[in-house]
């Protein structure tokens, strides 16, 4: 099922209303049952997979509690650790290698046939198992309990708001909360309903309008180049943002309205002054999650320097790897851990040059930062949406303008069906985003609005349903980008 | 205290979607592209005036799905000044001209798929020029209108039915036109601040502009001939009489095809479209193509030239265009 479907528009009331309707000791068959259903929408048979995490992890996390020896505890969380990541290359990476292989064996001449396995991607399987992954790991380091209770474990892994794109829950704070009483409170389903209003928006409205002429010419790569390679790029960066960010605001403000307080996994990531905090601000959930079960256990930043730049490499390439079977995606997570080696490489002078700037233009040394940071961003995004490495290439080929492109950008894009006005509609959505998104620097807009008069907040609703009603382009209901993960 | 925050929530809600159930109440009253066909609230004129001025492609399909016709002219804004009056009495046959604004190659193969939903068409001509056969000739409106017919919400949550509404509304009680601001807008900005009214400045903007955007990018469309000849194929299969029809232009119109080198390109284009079906040509140089007062623009043709082309067409002599 989609957020942002009419289904999900019948679904969610209907879950909200039945919810604060039972006694709370039932509430966790309702949610259950909805996260079941929710994913079943999208196929019923992949349900069997979520079962089998949930079954071994519930079996292994509950072994692993009644043993003392971390020694002996090894072989459950080998087992569960085996047994999810197993599901998960078999569905996700098995063809990827298998082509890797054949093309080798192809490479040498050795005639034999790479087998491959040809079955859908279960939609959010690695948003899912990561987070019973880290249950896992937690209970094996003691740092979380293992829960006695299989219904409330199996809704903790498949709790429908965050189950198909995340935030990646941790244990020790979603657990909990399906153990405490949430009563129906008028300011925060009021708060869960904000949040779910500005993800909307910036799904149906933004990201899907920008998806037009990314899709567009992306799917065409053929046809464009110069100015509307650049154009595409710059309005994939927004789309991918106000998709992912998007479906993370409606999710968390879904929880909400039912009392659950999901992490955050966007801090306006595209004004980040640096690549590094661009990580601290963009799908936290994540880079938290590699952060804390791979790069700290390989050693982190406490080791010598050669091994601290591998252990950042191989995170991002990992990470890379995560978002999907492609060497695009590969590349996209090696270039960002290229740009924090570099980073670490040239620290000092870079801190030379700022401090230089910074005594000139305090202001201007903060644009600077901010737009390298955001350049080197939209760059990397190029090998995220190409659809393969050849169309990468592609377009780090032909991205150079023309002089004499700039005066027809407008006709640029006729092959899509896009004019002028489609292009300036969408400058002006990217404008609103980053008034929204500046406003939101001091901390959370709707808290702020609910200073101001009423008027004020009424008008934003109604501009902003007025977005979702008549902005949104309805030639096609889109996916969202992270659900292919 | 539980109750009286649901109350109070409850009654915020309703206040929220309050003026969206008036938005659709309204809508159905006024519907000015008669997609419920069902309230007369507005006349017809002001419906030209808005609807099919605005929107031509939604209102025409609209119009043809509530009166469709078994004869039918499908193209852009240079078919549309084929009388269907002077057709009907030539050919005793009642033809529905579904043209549409800048409608693309694409749209047109669409249109004839959706018009065959709804009529056991007999006679079919599509108007399809050169300047369309091109891969950055598209656009893709007819799904969206699909999509609205399979679903009223699409409809009535449209930003340019509201737009449309709105303005017949004003048009309805003020009695007067509602010019198309953003359009006169963009036209003047590409005019440098000249009227488009002036002849003179619209033709030469015409020829300079409108042909450098339709031709100065061109690549050779490779999935539109097999959509022509799937139309065709079905035109057998069913008894239809297909006819491809290459409508005029003015000769400094034309001369900007050679200017772009896509002479062997246009070639191609009539050598291909003459494989599919009969194909009845006025785009090639001629007593027409030389006259300027033969057009009221570079790319559309006067009445009396329409009417011309009518006669030659439907009384089966022609003497002025050519069978391909």
């Amino acid at each position: 099922m989609l957020f942002n479907s009419l289904h999900f528009l019948a679904f969610f009331p209907i879950v909200i209303i039945v919810y604060f309707i039972i006694p709370h000791k039932f509430r966790w068959i309702l949610l259950l049952a909805a996260s079941y259903y929710f994913y079943m929408c999208w196929k019923v048979d992949y349900i069997i997979l979520i079962l089998i995490s949930t079954l071994i992890d519930y079996l292994c996390s509950n072994k692993m509690s009644k043993i003392e020896s971390k020694a002996k505890r090894k072989k459950w969380l080998y087992l569960s650790l085996i047994s999810n990541l197993g599901i998960l290359f078999g569905f996700k990476y098995f063809n990827f290698f298998s082509e890797n292989i054949q093309l080798i064996f192809n490479q040498y001449n050795i005639l034999y046939e790479v087998p491959f396995f040809n079955a859908l991607l279960p939609v959010g399987i690695s948003f899912y198992t990561f987070q019973t992954l880290s249950y896992t790991i937690d209970v094996y380091n003691n740092k979380t309990q293992a829960q006695k209770h299989l219904g409330v474990f199996a809704v903790y892994v498949s709790f429908f708001p965050q189950l198909v794109a995340g935030p990646i829950e941790r244990s020790n704070h979603l657990l909990p909360q399906f153990f405490e009483k949430h009563e129906f409170s008028y300011s925060r389903v009021k708060s869960g309903l904000q949040k779910m209003l500005w993800g909307f928006y910036k799904k149906i409205v933004i990201a899907d309008n920008l998806a037009i002429l990314v899709d567009g010419v992306y799917n065409n790569i053929d046809n464009y180049s110069g100015i509307a390679l650049i154009v595409a790029t710059i309005f994939f960066t927004f789309q991918i943002y106000c998709d992912f960010s998007g479906y993370s605001d409606i999710a968390i403000g879904s929880a909400r309205v039912m009392g659950f307080e999901l992490r955050e996994n966007f801090k306006r990531p595209y004004f980040s002054k640096s690549i590094q905090e661009f990580w601290q601000r963009w799908h936290i959930t994540l880079s938290s999650w590699f952060k804390d079960y791979l790069y700290i256990p390989l050693g982190g930043n406490r080791v010598i320097k050669w091994k601290w730049y591998y252990n950042i490499i191989i995170t991002f390439l990992l990470s890379g790897l995560w978002h999907g079977a492609n060497w695009t995606f590969i590349i996209w997570g090696g270039l960002h851990g290229s740009y924090l080696i570099l980073a670490i490489i040239f620290k000092t002078r870079k801190n030379n040059i700022s401090e230089k700037i910074k005594s000139f233009s305090p202001i201007l040394n903060r644009l600077l930062d901010v737009s390298i940071t955001f350049i080197l961003v939209a760059f990397a995004w190029i090998f995220f949406r190409a659809n393969n490495l050849t169309d990468a290439l592609y377009v780090l080929n032909n991205i150079m303008p023309e002089l004499s492109e700039y005066s027809n950008v407008g006709t640029q894009f006729r092959g899509i069906g896009l004019y002028l006005n489609d292009i300036l509609k969408c400058l002006l959505l990217i404008i609103l985003l980053i008034g929204f998104s500046t406003y939101e620097r001091s901390g959370n807009v709707w808290n702020k609005l609910q200073k101001k008069s009423k008027l004020i907040r009424w008008v934003l609703y109604y501009f902003l349903i007025y977005g979702l009603l008549f902005l949104a382009p309805h030639s096609t209901i889109n996916n969202f980008i992270y659900f292919q993960f | 205290m539980i109750l009286k925050d649901i109350k109070k929530l409850v009654i915020k809600l309703c206040i929220l979607i309050s003026p969206i159930l008036i938005w659709i109440f309204i809508l159905i009253q006024i519907d000015p592209f008669n997609y419920f066909n069902y309230s007369n609230i507005i006349s017809k004129e002001t419906e030209y005036k808005t609807a099919r001025k605005l929107n031509s492609i939604l209102y025409n399909t609209l119009s043809f799905k509530n009166t469709p016709t078994q004869n039918i002219i499908i193209g852009d804004s240079r078919i549309k000044r084929l009388s269907v009056n002077e057709i009907a009495k030539i050919s005793g046959d009642e033809y529905f001209i579904l043209h549409s604004n800048a409608a693309k190659l694409n749209e047109i193969i669409d249109l004839f798929w959706l018009s065959a939903k709804y009529s056991n068409l007999e006679n079919v001509i599509l108007g399809i020029n050169f300047n369309l056969f091109n891969e950055y000739a598209y656009s893709n409106r007819v799904h969206e209108i699909e999509r609205m017919i399979a679903n009223p919400l699409m409809y009535i949550f449209n930003g340019n039915v509201l737009e449309v509404t709105t303005k017949a509304i004003i048009s309805h009680f003020s009695k007067t036109e509602i010019p198309n601001i953003s359009r006169n807008i963009m036209l003047k900005r590409e005019l440098n601040g000249k009227s488009f009214k002036d002849k003179k400045i619209w033709w030469q903007y015409n020829i300079s502009t409108v042909a450098k955007n339709q031709y100065s990018k061109y690549k050779y469309p490779k999935k539109l001939i097999p959509r022509l000849k799937e139309v065709n194929e079905y035109c057998i299969e069913n008894n239809i009489n297909l006819t491809l029809l290459n409508v005029p232009h003015h000769q400094e119109f034309r001369q900007r095809v050679t200017d772009f080198n896509l002479i062997d390109e246009e070639n191609r284009f009539k050598e291909e479209i003459k494989e599919i079906g009969t194909v009845i040509d006025y785009d090639f140089p001629n007593s027409i193509t030389n006259c300027r007062h033969c057009f009221t623009d570079p790319i559309h043709t006067n009445d009396s030239v329409s009417l011309i082309m009518v006669k030659e067409i439907f009384n089966d002599s022609l003497v002025i265009g050519k069978k391909l």
